[in-house]
């Protein structure tokens, strides 16, 4: 196994819940509970889940746009909340972030130029003019060719897959170690998902990136990843190499999923796996298994304890007392 | 029976960049029974056809040509009072984010009651029981139907849409997106609860969506659409054994699987056409990799290439 870059330990975000005229705290949402994460070097480590399983949450979490309410981030051993404002500044340039939504990610102000520019400026404490050579060469990685056409056009003049280069470009420019993409495709049309999925791939062996690859698309994350993450109401309940936790799922809850994605081919009819509609309220702590209520397999032991990891072999892990 | 046909539709909308092309000579054939999928991307013009069908259109849009036959009677030549009779009695529609549709002040149940006492002149008993059967063709709980709409969640309102649909027993539905916003595992059991509708009402519907992959499960017949030209429309079964556009022929290619071996996938190079661009050909040529000499010159016309499967495209017709 490759070296770890990113570790997770008992990594918990507690949204708080307001309510009433004074605004006072009343308990929080559990969004991410008690995650532990290791990320070898150089994979593409695929988060995926439903809306609202906290897989978002937690890229947010590894670049430091929120604080978490508990646990430690580790990025090559070191803790990304503990750092001097020097070592901050070089947390920055080594991890980057690609948003779900170009439309909403490039500033409407700034040519493509000034976009992708931004970052060599700040981490770098480089002049606003001359860096045309690096702007040029991360666009054409991005591939935006040629790309002297794109450096003064504003994101108004570009298709969304052109913004989302744009926004790719931006991300790579400082040489970061560690990408988190996260929905990075949802936003763009069908036809050109595929060719920026491959964008990215390429990109990765091109710089020697790590990908967080958070989606709710199981065909996507299985094109992309080498290592998945199924999520479940802010707790992890299955993780294992892609092909591993994609055809042989132990999860229940992994089935389920599995099972709801739809097939491109009418000669294939698709097993359904129909779950109750009962949710686990989360804003109470997982005590039990998130997955309880809507459980087909669950027995009076999933009601006591939240179950532990079990290591199943063929790298593969799973959080369930039925399997 | 053809319940609906669209023949060479022609639809544009006025905007400042120009007039575009939304609609190109579309034309369409839907059979009592069938679920016809119209299949394409963020303005090709799918969500364009639903709305000139139901005449919902905003006001900078006009239709110049074509007609739109509702078991033989031409939409496009109906008064406004008339059309308005059409909507959801014989016409219905569900909108994507349709959860929003519903009325927050009212018990979703008194919705559908109120749909039924108006359109159809039932008692309020009658509509009450009728309310209930669909509740449960659906898969929603009758218990429920005293609800607002703010205690559903999503996949709820959803289904809550899908029975306002049915209500007045419509001759189509049009579904634009109907599951696209929906977490995978609700929408499949909306995919499941609209199977189950369509076997017991044997409903005819028009399926709009931009996942191949669901329309494949849910349409027995399928419309390509590309900047507003309808580019091949077959049966579901030979529209994916053999696909005959290069375009339906990239979408196909565009799609990660869940199943069978991972494999490396090319997508359709390029970007798709802007809308206001008025060349003559194939507005698909930019980015074919089969293109001919006349693609760029010559607007491909839509035939009939087997029985049942049309395409408009040179290169197809050349190799058959």
């Amino acid at each position: 196994m490759s070296d770890v870059i990113v570790k997770t330990t008992n990594l918990t975000k507690i949204f708080p819940v307001k309510k009433g005229i004074f605004r006072g705290s009343k308990g929080g949402i559990y969004a991410v509970h008690d995650v532990n994460l290791e990320i070898p070097e150089g994979k593409i480590f695929g988060l995926v889940g439903e809306s609202g399983s906290g897989k978002t949450t937690i890229g947010n979490l590894l670049v430091r746009l929120i604080e978490p309410t508990r646990g430690r981030i580790q990025l090559n051993g070191q803790d990304i909340f503990d750092l001097k404002k020097s070592e901050e500044i070089h947390f920055r340039r080594k991890v980057q972030m690609i948003f779900q939504d170009p439309y909403e990610s490039l500033n409407p102000r700034l040519t493509v130029y000034e976009t992708v520019a931004e970052p060599l400026i700040i981490q770098e404490k480089r002049s606003v003019h001359g860096n045309e050579k690096d702007v040029l060469y991360a666009l054409e990685s991005a591939g935006l060719t040629p790309p002297q056409d794109f450096l003064y056009r504003y994101p108004h003049e570009l298709s969304g897959g052109q913004r989302q280069r744009v926004a790719i470009a931006r991300a790579l420019i400082i040489r970061p170690r560690f990408v988190v993409a996260d929905e990075p495709v949802s936003m763009l049309d069908v036809s050109i998902r595929i060719s920026v999925l491959n964008l990215m791939l390429g990109l990765k062996d091109k710089f020697g990136l790590t990908y967080l690859f958070i989606t709710h698309d199981l065909s996507i994350a299985r094109y992309m990843c080498d290592w998945l993450i199924v999520m479940y109401q802010g707790k992890i309940v299955e993780s294992g190499s892609t092909e591993e936790v994609i055809q042989h799922p132990l999860h229940p809850y992994t089935s389920a999923l599995i099972s709801a994605v739809p097939i491109p081919d009418p000669t294939i009819k698709r097993r359904r796996v129909e779950l109750s509609e009962a949710m686990e309220d989360t804003r109470k702590p997982p005590l039990r298994c998130r997955f309880y209520p809507k459980c087909e397999r669950k027995s009076p032991m999933c009601e006591q304890e939240y179950p532990g990891f079990q290591d199943k072999g063929h790298t593969h892990f799973v959080a369930c007392h039925g399997v | 029976m053809v319940v609906l046909e669209l023949k060479s539709l022609e639809m544009s909308y006025k905007t400042q960049e120009g007039t575009v092309r939304a609609i190109d000579r579309a034309s369409l054939r839907v059979e009592k029974g069938d679920t016809v999928g119209i299949v394409g991307e963020s303005g090709c013009g799918k969500t364009s056809i639903g709305l000139s069908i139901l005449r919902l259109l905003p006001p900078n849009a006009t239709i110049h040509g074509g007609q739109i036959l509702f078991k033989g009677q031409d939409l496009l030549s109906l008064s406004e009072k008339d059309m308005r009779r059409i909507r959801w009695k014989n016409i219905s529609m569900i909108f994507q984010a349709a959860m929003n549709a519903l009325d927050p002040v009212y018990r979703v149940g008194d919705q559908l009651i109120e749909a039924l006492v108006e359109h159809q002149k039932l008692t309020k008993k009658q509509a009450s029981d009728k309310m209930e059967a669909m509740f449960q063709l659906v898969g929603l709980d009758p218990g429920r139907a005293r609800n607002y709409p703010h205690e559903y969640s999503g996949g709820m309102k959803q289904r809550a849409i899908i029975a306002m649909s049915l209500i007045c027993d419509p001759d189509i539905i049009i579904a634009d997106e109907a599951t696209t916003a929906l977490d995978v595992l609700v929408q499949d059991r909306i995919l499941s609860s609209i199977e189950k509708i369509q076997a017991e009402l044997t409903m005819t519907m028009l399926y709009i969506s931009h996942d191949i992959a669901v329309i494949s499960e849910v349409c027995n017949k399928i419309a390509v659409m590309y900047a507003g030209n309808i580019v091949e429309h077959g049966d579901t079964m030979s529209l994916f054994k053999a696909p005959l556009h290069p375009y339906t022929q990239g979408l196909m290619r565009s799609f990660p699987k869940i199943h069978g071996k991972p494999e490396r996938l090319e997508g359709i190079p390029g970007e798709p056409p802007r809308l206001t661009d008025s060349s003559p050909g194939c507005k698909f040529f930019p980015r074919c990799q089969q293109s001919l000499k006349e693609c760029n010159s010559i607007r491909p016309e839509f035939t009939e290439i087997e029985e049942n499967h049309w395409v408009a495209c040179h290169a197809a017709r050349r190799s058959l």
